[in-house]
C-alpha cells in the first residue's frame, strides 16, 4: 500500500492566507482539504446594533480587493427593507463605481496571479521581465479602475462615499469627463489583453459544473434579484437559503456551500457562461474570436472570462461617464423601519449575498454576511480531485503542488474575505 | 528637481512611523516647494504609479522588520538593495520590495529612488507606537533630510 503527503504551507499568489493538504493513498485522493486557516472575523455579531451607514462604512473593511461589493450588497438589503426608491443617477453613478472595482481586480488577478501559471513562471515578477508591454498594459486598466473608485469613494481601497440613498457627494462633470479619455485607451487594452490570453495553452478538460450567478433581466448582471444556475435554478434571491446552505467542516474556519447537496461555482465563468447573451454583440465577436466555443465547461478558461468582463466593465464605465451630469443632490430622502431583507450583487469573483434584520430604528439585529470565496471552497476541492487525478499522481510532488496552486489561483479565491488563504501538505500512502 | 517623499504605513503600532516622520519632516521646514510628500497605506502595487508620475527622485520611508535587529535601527537602501531585502512588512504578497522589484523590471524606477526603514517593535493591529520609535524618528527624519541636501547638492553640480 503506498501513502504519499503533499503540503503545499502556504499558497502564493492568493488573496490572503491558507493551505492545502492532500493525501494520495493507491493512486487515488483519500483527502483533499482546502485548509482555511486564519481566525473568524466575527464582522456579522460586531455590525448587530449599528446604524445602516456604519455598516456600510465597515463592510468596506471586509476585503482590500473587493470592498464595494459588500457595500452594494448591503446598501440593497437595506434599501429594499426601509422601502426606498433611489434613482437612475444613484444606479448609473454605482454602476460605475462598481466597474471600477471589477476592472481593478480583474486585472490584478489576471495579470499579477494567473498569467504567469499559463506561461510556466514561478511570479509576475519573472514574467514582467520577458512581458513587461503586457503586464504595464494589464497595470494601465488596473489603475483606471482605482481612479474611478477613488473618485466616488475618495480612496480606490475601502472606499467611502457612500451612504443609504445614494452618495455623500457627487463628483463635478470636469472630474467625470477626465476619465473618458483614459477609458478609451483602457478599451483597446482590454481587447489586446483578450487576444493576448487567447494564445494560452489551455489544458484540455471538460469539468461537470455547476454554475450560478445573478441574473438581471435585459442587462449583464452586476446587482439583480434573481439567481440563475446551469442546472435550471431560476429563484429571487430571498428564497437563497431555501436552496442554499453553508457548512462547517474541520479543516476550515471559513464555511462551504452547497446547493441542494452539491458544490457550485461562481466568479467570471459561471457569469460569462449563464449571460452570454446579455453582454452586447461587439462584446460577444471579441469572446468568439478567442476561438472558446462559449459556454464553456472548461475551468481555465476563467482567465479569458475575467479579461472579456473588464472590457464590458470598461464599454459600460464608458457609456455612464459620457452621459454623466450633476445631479440636484447625490442622494434621496430616507426612512427606517423594522424590517428584514436579502440583497444581493456580483463581487468579481462570485455572487456576495446578505440577510438582514433591522429594528424600527434601523439597527441591524440578525445579519448574514455570505461571501463568494467561501461559496466557491467545495468546488475548488471537487475540482482539486478532479484536475489531479487527470494530471496523475506518478508525476513529481513539485510538478502536482504546481499545478493544485493553478487550480486554486483560477478561482481567484479571496481569502480576506472568506477568512483569508494557501499552504500544500501532500500525503503519498 | 522634484522630489517625492513616500511616507508608508498603516494606522498600526510602530508600522504608522513613516507617516510620524513626514509630519515631522514637514514641521522642520527644510523642505521646499520641489518636495512633495505624500502619506499612503499599504500601497502594493499602487505604489507603481506614483513612480509613473514625473519626479525626479523618490525617497521612500517604512517601518521594516529585519532579523537580528534592533528596534528603532535605520536602514538606507538604494533600489537593488530594496528588492533583495527581506524585512518588508507587506500586506498579502504585494509588499514594497516586490513592487520595487517589478518596476525596476518595468523600467518604471525614477532616475534617483532611494529607501529609508526603521526596525519596527509593536506591528500588532491597534497596539501603540513604542517608545523605541517613537525616540527615533527625529533620527529617521535627520537622515533623510542629510539625503535631502545631498540631492540638491548633486543636482547643484550637475546643473
Amino acid at each position: 500500500m503506498s501513502r504519499k503527503t503533499i503540503e503545499v504551507p502556504i499558497l502564493a499568489r492568493v488573496e490572503g492566507e491558507g493551505a492545502l493538504d492532500l493525501v494520495i493513498e493507491n493512486n487515488q485522493i483519500s483527502q483533499c482539504d482546502v485548509r482555511i486557516y486564519e481566525p473568524p472575523r466575527y464582522f456579522e455579531k460586531f455590525l448587530e446594533g449599528r446604524h445602516p451607514n456604519e455598516i456600510i462604512d465597515a463592510v468596506a473593511r471586509i476585503c482590500g480587493i473587493c470592498p464595494l461589493a459588500y457595500q452594494i450588497s448591503v446598501m440593497k438589503a437595506m434599501e429594499k427593507a426601509f422601502d426606498i426608491q433611489t434613482n437612475d443617477w444613484i444606479e448609473r453613478t454605482r454602476q460605475l463605481m462598481y466597474c471600477g472595482e471589477w476592472m481593478e481586480s480583474h486585472y490584478l488577478h489576471a495579470h499579477m496571479l494567473a498569467a504567469p501559471d499559463f506561461l510556466q513562471y514561478n511570479s509576475a515578477l519573472e514574467m514582467a521581465k520577458d512581458y513587461p508591454d503586457e503586464v504595464k498594459r494589464g497595470m494601465r486598466v488596473q489603475r483606471v479602475g482605482n481612479k474611478i473608485l477613488k473618485l466616488l469613494g475618495g480612496r480606490s481601497v475601502h472606499p467611502g462615499g457612500n451612504k443609504l440613498g445614494g452618495f455623500y457627494r457627487a463628483p463635478l462633470v470636469e472630474q467625470v469627463k477626465t476619465l473618458i479619455p483614459e477609458l478609451e485607451q483602457a478599451r483597446q487594452d482590454a481587447i489586446d489583453t483578450i487576444g493576448w490570453f487567447s494564445t494560452f495553452q489551455f489544458p484540455k478538460r471538460r469539468d461537470d459544473i455547476n454554475f450560478v450567478s445573478l441574473s438581471a433581466p435585459n442587462d449583464y448582471p452586476m446587482v439583480a434579484d434573481r439567481i440563475i444556475s446551469s442546472s435550471g435554478l431560476d429563484i429571487p434571491i430571498q428564497e437563497y437559503d431555501q436552496y442554499f446552505s453553508e457548512y462547517q467542516v474541520p479543516h476550515s474556519t471559513a464555511k462551504h456551500s452547497f446547493l441542494q447537496g452539491k458544490p457550485y461555482l461562481l466568479g467570471p465563468l459561471a457569469r460569462l457562461n449563464l449571460n452570454f447573451d446579455k453582454l452586447p454583440k461587439s462584446i460577444q465577436d471579441v469572446a468568439c474570436k478567442t476561438g472558446v466555443n462559449w459556454p464553456s465547461n472548461n475551468m481555465f478558461h476563467s482567465i479569458l472570462a475575467r479579461a472579456i468582463e473588464g472590457l464590458w466593465c470598461i464599454e459600460r464605465a464608458l457609456d455612464i461617464c459620457r452621459s454623466y451630469v450633476y445631479p440636484d443632490r447625490p442622494d434621496v430622502n430616507v426612512s427606517v423601519k423594522a424590517s428584514q431583507s436579502w440583497g444581493a450583487s456580483e463581487a468579481p469573483r462570485g455572487i456576495q449575498i446578505d440577510y438582514f434584520e433591522f429594528d424600527n430604528e434601523g439597527k441591524a439585529t440578525k445579519i448574514n454576511i455570505i461571501p463568494p470565496t467561501s461559496q466557491n471552497l467545495a468546488c475548488i476541492e471537487a475540482d482539486l480531485r478532479h484536475s489531479l487525478t487527470q494530471l496523475g499522481f506518478d508525476r513529481p510532488d513539485d510538478e502536482i503542488r504546481q499545478h493544485a496552486e493553478m487550480v486554486i489561483r483560477n478561482y481567484d479565491p479571496c481569502i480576506s474575505c472568506s477568512t483569508h488563504f494557501l499552504k500544500l501538505n501532500l500525503e503519498r500512502k | 528637481m522634484n522630489i517625492l517623499i513616500l511616507a508608508i504605513g498603516s494606522p498600526h503600532g510602530d508600522d504608522q512611523l513613516a507617516w510620524l516622520a513626514s509630519e515631522q519632516l514637514y514641521c522642520n521646514k527644510l523642505l521646499d516647494s520641489t518636495i512633495h510628500i505624500e502619506c499612503v497605506d499599504r500601497p502594493g502595487l499602487n505604489l507603481l504609479y506614483w513612480f509613473e508620475e514625473t519626479y525626479d527622485a523618490v525617497i521612500l520611508m517604512d517601518a521594516v522588520l529585519n532579523q537580528n535587529s534592533q528596534p528603532g535601527e535605520i536602514f538606507q537602501l538604494p533600489p537593488d538593495k530594496i528588492s533583495a531585502f527581506q524585512g518588508m512588512l507587506s500586506s498579502h504578497n504585494l509588499g514594497v520590495a516586490p513592487s520595487i522589484a517589478l518596476a525596476e523590471v518595468l523600467n518604471l524606477l525614477p532616475k534617483h529612488c532611494y529607501f529609508f526603514g526603521m526596525q519596527a517593535k509593536n506591528t500588532g493591529i491597534n497596539e501603540p507606537l513604542s517608545s523605541e520609535i517613537k525616540n527615533n524618528i527625529c533620527r529617521l527624519c535627520h537622515c533623510v533630510e542629510q539625503h535631502l541636501q545631498l540631492l540638491a547638492t548633486y543636482h547643484h553640480r550637475e546643473s
